[in-house]
């Protein structure tokens, strides 16, 4: 679990992929989604320089993973997901990361209607 | 608006109140199993000597219980105290279904259940759905059970099935059985 990358490449990292995957038609919104009391976690980028709700940068052997937990339309999940995927992968290799980027795990943890409301 | 700030204070209760509660039967327990001598020590320490002498006694296995059976109560105090504790601080997690064939994607059980509800909704003639999901523990998939509220004058049969077929694109891709059943709006008297 050695890592040689720092707390501002997760952070910026972070929030170039925020801003890609805001920007995909049928996602809502990323949920910080704790849950579960008072110790439940919450999937979020945490550092002292600011933190991104909804998306979590993890070092892991030089290489980054990313979980993200979105809140989506009522579209077609499966090719959301992808689009949330080349989204969060296009904006970091625009931003430098490329090659840096592991698995990227995707979460659909609220669905909404068109008018908002959950589904 | 009053249901959604009753929720709220509720949540805050539960996870407030129910650990000083618990927190209050670990002392309490504690004080039981340790006898009088520790109770009457706490107590003066804070000022609740005459408190003490009202209930000291009880507390400390005086006329109510022997020690055996003080230490055996405070023990199962305890217990209870911890079983409360855990199951207050630890988190509760919605369990995920992830997608067949892309273990990366997944959709919480709750979110899904409302999304085949709303497709269920979308058939002509189905003004209502009803949707239970279930996720295996073990292995992938669950199983969703459905009930469509038939609005129309049609037999519950084609209903079953444009509901079916409605359906299935969203729980076959996430390995969910289904199983989907009419209940008349015009028989419960509802239209």
């Amino acid at each position: 679990m050695a890592s040689s990358v720092s707390t501002p490449d997760r952070l910026a990292l972070a929030q170039v992929i925020e801003e890609a995957v805001l920007a995909v038609p049928g996602v809502v919104d990323l949920i910080g989604d704790v849950q579960g009391g008072p110790l439940g976690q919450g999937a979020g980028t945490w550092t002292a320089r600011g933190h991104v709700a909804g998306v979590r940068v993890v070092a892991e052997d030089e290489r980054f993973s990313v979980d993200l937990a979105i809140r989506a339309e009522l579209v077609d999940l499966m090719e959301l997901g992808e689009q949330v995927r080349e989204a969060a992968l296009a904006a970091a290799r625009t931003a430098g990361f490329e090659g840096a980027v592991g698995a990227v795990s995707i979460r659909i943890a609220d669905i909404v209607d068109a008018a908002g409301e959950a589904a | 608006m009053i249901v959604l700030l009753a929720r709220g204070v509720a949540r805050v209760v539960a996870s407030i109140l129910l650990p000083v509660l618990a927190l209050a039967a670990l002392v309490l327990a504690a004080a039981s199993a340790a006898g009088g001598a520790l109770t009457r020590d706490a107590a003066s320490a804070v000022g609740l000597t005459d408190a003490w002498r009202s209930v000291g006694d009880a507390l400390g296995g005086g006329e109510l219980a022997d020690a055996q059976t003080v230490a055996i109560v405070g023990a199962a105090l305890l217990a209870a105290g911890l079983i409360v504790l855990i199951g207050v601080l630890v988190p509760t997690k919605d369990r995920d279904l992830p997608l067949q064939g892309d273990p990366d994607l997944a959709v919480r059980r709750g979110a899904l259940r409302g999304a085949v509800q709303a497709q269920a909704k979308s058939v002509r003639g189905v003004p209502d759905a009803h949707v239970r999901v279930r996720a295996r523990r073990l292995r992938r998939g669950g199983t969703a059970r459905i009930t469509a509220t038939n609005g129309t004058r049609q037999p519950d049969g084609p209903i079953v099935e444009k509901v079916r077929s409605s359906i299935a694109p969203l729980t076959e891709a996430f390995g969910l059985r289904t199983r989907v059943r009419a209940s008349n709006a015009r028989r419960k008297g509802v239209i």
